[in-house]
């Protein structure tokens, strides 16, 4: 009867390990892009700690820093990445912002991908305001040199009910 | 960070269309997507996605909105969030009356294509009244597309806003 019960805890371990859905492998374009939402994940997390910590590093590690750089917040927008790290990253941090991303959805498409994000966000404005919002954000990426690049990101959010 | 700037030359304008007869011209641009109007970019064919888009929520067109986005779009608004059959219950039509009723300035559409996937932006300012609310904002739009069978569809639109008084 144990043999039995073993043999069929084993099958059943064998069968889900053989078992596992498609999104478990990870696709490489010719290009070399790496289809894997653990990257984009790991980018999106050091960044929410830069949004927290005020630091520009990994902004200037995951952004790609180009001229026509847009970075588009509730209709405002910062222009290029040291605009969107010295007058917006920095100032925020200091106001004790606390940022939650979740339920992140990747999106690839050879060289390009693209993440959805939701966001939770709560500070404290200078004038003495709590502010706690929910929305959502979205980050576009481009694959260079070997790694995941932002190019662009828009994010909104609303006041939580 | 990396010197390769290759990519940049794909960034294009266009100028944004209000009349309605360029609208049509955009959807028929999009309708024979798969031959392509003569002498039309690829950019160009991307954004004339776009301004038919809007040019179909501005006329109340909710099929020709509907039709260029494709089944699996997330629709991104403030702090919400829509799939397409949400969207299509959802706020479409509270879209398609603001669209009507509240005219609205866009900046020229930026386009960068990535083999058949492509990100168009752009800015605008919206004033006027919708029932007893009056509009001033100032906001953003961004979409992801890809080509699917030769024709552009949207993916992914994210719209921000904020208030100018």
């Amino acid at each position: 009867m144990r043999i039995r019960l073993l043999a069929s805890i084993a099958l059943a371990a064998l069968a889900a390990g053989c078992g596992g859905p498609p999104s478990d492998v990870v696709e490489q374009t010719a290009s070399g892009a790496v289809h894997d939402p653990a990257l984009l994940e790991s980018i999106l997390e050091d960044v929410r700690m830069g949004w927290e910590q005020g630091d520009g590093a990994p902004f200037y590690r995951h952004f790609l820093d180009w001229e026509s750089a847009r970075y588009f917040e509730g209709g405002g927008e910062n222009l290029g990445l040291e605009d969107l790290v010295v007058n917006h990253v920095e100032p925020e941090a200091e106001l004790g912002l606390t940022l939650g991303f979740s339920n992140i959805q990747s999106h690839f498409e050879g060289d390009f991908a693209w993440a959805l994000v939701d966001t939770e966000i709560q500070l404290t404005t200078a004038d003495g305001r709590d502010i706690h919002n929910r929305g959502h954000g979205t980050y576009l990426f481009r694959w260079m040199d070997g790694s995941w690049k932002v190019v662009h990101t828009q994010s909104a959010s609303s006041p939580v009910r | 960070m990396s010197e390769d700037k290759s990519w940049l030359p794909d960034v294009r304008s266009a100028p944004h269309r209000r009349a309605r007869w360029l609208s049509a011209v955009a959807f028929l641009a999009v309708v024979v997507g798969p031959i392509g109007l003569q002498g039309q970019s690829t950019e160009e064919a991307v954004v004339a996605v776009v301004d038919a888009y809007h040019a179909a929520l501005a006329t109340g067109d909710s099929a020709t909105a509907l039709s260029l986005l494709a089944d699996d779009v997330a629709i991104l608004e403030s702090g919400g969030a829509e799939d397409k059959a949400h969207y299509r219950s959802g706020h479409l039509s509270g879209d398609m009356r603001f669209a009507a009723a509240v005219p609205r300035e866009r900046s020229a559409v930026r386009v960068t294509v990535m083999g058949d996937v492509a990100w168009a932006w752009s800015t605008n300012t919206a004033e006027g009244r919708i029932g007893e609310r009056e509009i001033n904002s100032r906001g953003a739009e961004l979409m992801v597309l890809s080509r699917v069978g030769g024709r552009w569809l949207i993916r992914a639109i994210h719209w921000s806003s904020r208030s100018n008084s």
